[in-house]
C-alpha cells in the first residue's frame, strides 16, 4: 500500500491518479480531503491529518510499505516531517520518496532550500531507504496568476529558471516509489530548458481569449502583495519571507 | 529593479537543466508549450 501526502498539490494529484492507473491500492493523506474525495470519488482512500499530530501519523501509515512524503514550506517543516518520518518508522515503511526543494542545503541562507536540507539530513538516518526529490519551480504555480489574470509577476529580471510541470513530477515519484534501487538518491527535476520569464511569456502558444502576457519590470514590494488568487492568505509575503532567510 | 529573490532562486542549480527527468520518466521534460497547451484545453472544456 503507498500513502500519498500532500495530494491534493499539484503534483501529488497527478501521483494520486497515476498510482490508481497502475492499479496500486492509493490511500491519500491531507490536511482538507473535501476536494480530492470528490475528484478521487470511489477509487481512492482519502484521510484528513496533519502533520503536527503524530498519532494521526501513525494511524494513516498503518500497513504502508511506499510513503510520498511532502508538505507545505513553513517554519515547522522539519518537525512536520521528523513527526512522518518517526511514524513511519514505527510502521515499517519500507521505501520513502519525498518532495526537496532545488539547492536543499543545511547551511543555505534561503529559508525553505536550509529546511529542506535539514530534512534530507536527517531522513538519511533514518534506516528507511528513500530518495529525494528536488524539483525546480512549479509551471503550475508560475502560470496561476498568468492563467487568473492574464499577467506574469515576479522579481525575477532576467534571471532564468528549469520550469518544470507538476506531471513531470508526479511521473519522477511514481517511479521512484513503485521501483526499487532508488535508496539514498537524490534527483534534480526541471524542465527541459531554463528560461526568462518573458521568454516563458513569448513561449505561451495560445492564451485564454482577451488575456494577453505583461511583461512589466517589478519591484519586490509589489510581489509581496496577495495575488487575486492566493493559495494562501499573504502566500506571496510569506515566499520572499522564507526566501530572504 | 530589485532582484534579490529571483536572483537567488536562480542561483546556481536553478539555472541549469537537469537530465533526471526524462530518465526517471522515459520520456522528455515537458515544456512550457506542452504546460500552457495543456491549461488551454482544459479552459476549453470549461468553456
Amino acid at each position: 500500500m503507498i500513502l500519498v501526502s500532500g495530494a491534493s498539490t499539484a503534483a501529488g494529484r497527478e501521483l494520486v491518479r497515476l498510482l490508481i492507473h497502475q492499479g496500486e491500492p492509493v490511500p491519500a493523506f491531507l490536511c482538507d480531503p473535501a476536494e480530492l474525495e470528490a475528484k478521487f470519488a470511489g477509487r481512492c482512500e482519502v484521510m484528513g491529518g496533519d502533520f503536527s499530530e503524530p498519532a494521526g501519523l501513525r494511524a494513516a501509515l498503518g500497513g504502508v510499505r511506499l510513503f510520498y512524503l511532502t508538505s507545505f514550506d513553513h517554519p515547522e517543516t522539519v518537525t512536520w516531517q521528523s513527526n512522518a518520518l518517526e511514524a513511519a518508522k514505527a510502521a515499517g515503511v519500507e521505501r520513502l520518496v519525498r518532495l526537496s526543494a532545488p539547492a536543499a542545503d543545511p547551511n543555505s541562507t534561503v529559508n525553505f532550500a536550509r529546511w529542506h536540507g535539514v530534512f534530507e539530513q536527517r531522513a538519511g538516518a533514518c534506516g528507511i531507504p528513500y530518495a529525494h526529490l528536488r524539483p525546480n519551480w512549479y509551471m503550475d504555480n508560475f502560470l496561476e496568476e498568468y492563467l487568473a489574470n492574464g499577467v506574469l509577476r515576479l522579481a525575477a529580471g532576467r534571471a532564468s529558471t528549469s520550469l518544470i510541470d507538476a506531471r513531470d513530477i508526479a511521473a519522477a515519484a511514481a517511479r521512484t516509489l513503485l521501483e526499487p534501487g532508488h535508496g539514498g538518491r537524490v534527483y534534480g527535476l526541471t524542465g527541459p530548458a531554463a528560461i526568462t520569464h518573458a521568454a516563458a511569456a513569448d513561449a505561451l502558444p495560445a492564451r485564454p481569449a482577451s488575456r494577453s502576457a505583461t511583461k512589466t519590470p517589478i519591484w519586490a514590494g509589489p510581489y509581496a502583495r496577495p495575488s487575486s488568487r492566493p493559495r494562501r492568505p499573504g502566500a506571496s509575503r510569506w515566499m520572499l519571507a522564507w526566501a530572504s532567510g | 529593479m530589485d532582484v534579490g529573490l529571483g536572483k537567488r532562486l536562480i542561483d546556481g542549480e536553478n539555472g541549469s537543466v537537469s537530465h533526471d527527468v526524462p530518465a526517471l520518466a522515459g520520456r522528455r521534460a515537458l515544456s512550457i508549450d506542452d504546460h500552457a497547451a495543456h491549461w488551454v484545453q482544459a479552459y476549453a472544456r470549461l468553456a
